[in-house]
């Protein structure tokens, strides 16, 4: 499934990435099997340890500008496709902040996180209000369950998205464990 | 709503040069400033520090401030205030990127102002904060 999405989206291409977040053809993965979903992640992850970095291709030099302003560029691969689709359609309040940008950079960004996209994970945009987010997944919860909840909330810290106060390599989506440093 | 849709139109004569300096920005807002307001009769550093330090309250907010995220001081680094990513200095004395793309300008414009006034800076506030970004040496 995920291979074939993958694919599918590769050949979809930059182009038409935009009609398939419109159409919300992206919604018809959404029923997927979580327990499968998160095997598939597992494996996944194996493979790709460590390094994250946000694959080369058009748009990349974009994504780390744009999208690596506020926080660290998030790695396309820790979202599935309908996630990010979500995401980019709701820039004028993303998170409570507002993100514009011109309709052109949105629709490139937009085609390189569905070219570069992970599996949709079962959590997230829950609620219609709430964008989905990496910090809530299972998988996350799960790297980062040695982590107290106090640790979250210090001043070095602030915020489970503030990768880069942990890891090091947020900058260039690198978490290897080498790379790990808890903040005091 | 007027200031939302003047500032739509506005990204379009600021959008096309890449490289330029803060007094070519600053003859542009001084030409929107005086098409606002006729009785336009230049910038204000001072007002400009101003508005950079107030505190502007809103629902779960209560000191949200453009130095929220950026320093008073605008030679000294920021941090986003719910992110902690570290933000360069503003100030072009500082970083000569700064007021130099006019396009990425009127794009933080855009955003910065939604987030801390609830609305559009005006053509006179833009080009107070340019004033005294320039000055601060
Ligand atoms: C104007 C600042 C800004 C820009 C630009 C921006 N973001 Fe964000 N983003 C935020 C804030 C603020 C949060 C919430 C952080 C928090 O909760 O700690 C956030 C959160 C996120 C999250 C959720 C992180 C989590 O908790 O798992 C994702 C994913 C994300 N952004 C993706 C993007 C993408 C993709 C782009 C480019 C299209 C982008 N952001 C551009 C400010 C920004
Ligand atoms: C409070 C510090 C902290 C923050 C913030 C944090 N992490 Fe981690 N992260 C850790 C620790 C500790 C580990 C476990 C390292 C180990 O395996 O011993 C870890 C593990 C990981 C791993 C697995 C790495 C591996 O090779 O096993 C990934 C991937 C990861 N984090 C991604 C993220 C992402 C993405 C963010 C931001 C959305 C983030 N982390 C935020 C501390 C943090
Ligand atoms: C929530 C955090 C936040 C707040 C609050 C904020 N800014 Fe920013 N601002 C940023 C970030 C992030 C950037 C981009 C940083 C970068 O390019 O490295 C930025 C960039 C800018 C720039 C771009 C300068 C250039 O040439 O690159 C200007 C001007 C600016 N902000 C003005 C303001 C003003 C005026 C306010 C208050 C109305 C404000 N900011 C409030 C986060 C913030």
């Amino acid at each position: 499934m995920r291979r074939k999405m993958l694919i599918g989206s590769l050949i979809i291409g930059a182009g038409l990435g935009l009609g398939w977040i419109l159409t919300g053809a992206g919604e018809l993965r959404a029923e997927e099997d979580d327990e499968h979903g998160r095997r598939h992640e597992r494996e996944h992850e194996e493979e790709g340890r460590g390094s994250r970095a946000p694959a080369a291709g058009p748009g990349q030099d974009s994504y780390m500008s744009e999208c690596g302003s506020c926080h660290v560029p998030y790695p396309p691969g820790l979202l599935g496709a309908r996630q990010w689709a979500v995401i980019m359609t709701r820039l004028n309040d993303h998170y409570g902040e507002s993100a514009t940008m011109t309709p052109e950079t949105a629709r490139t960004l937009a085609a390189y996180l569905q070219a570069n996209a992970g599996r949709d994970g079962g959590s997230g945009a829950a609620a219609d209000e709430e964008l989905p987010r990496i910090t809530t997944s299972a998988w996350f919860r799960d790297e980062h369950d040695e982590i107290g909840p106090e640790v979250w909330r210090r001043e070095s810290i602030r915020s489970a998205a503030n990768c880069g106060a942990c890891h090091g390599g947020a900058e260039q989506g690198v978490y290897d464990e080498d790379g790990v440093r808890i903040p005091r | 709503m007027k200031h939302i849709i003047a500032m739509g139109f506005s990204l379009i004569p600021l959008a096309a040069p890449a490289a330029e300096s803060g007094n070519d920005l600053l003859a542009r807002y001084a030409q929107q400033a005086a098409e606002e307001d006729p009785a336009f009769n230049g910038f204000s550093a001072e007002r400009g520090r101003t508005l950079f330090a107030t505190e502007h309250p809103h629902g779960n907010d209560p000191a949200m401030a453009c130095i929220s995220c950026h320093t008073e001081d605008p030679r000294g680094a920021g941090e986003h205030r719910r992110t902690g990513k570290r933000i360069k200095p503003l100030a072009p004395s500082a970083n000569p990127e700064r007021l130099s793309n006019a396009y990425k300008v009127e794009k933080w414009f855009t955003r910065n102002c939604q987030d801390v006034l609830q609305r559009q800076c005006t053509p006179l506030e833009k080009g107070d904060v340019i004033t005294w970004l320039l000055s601060v040496k």
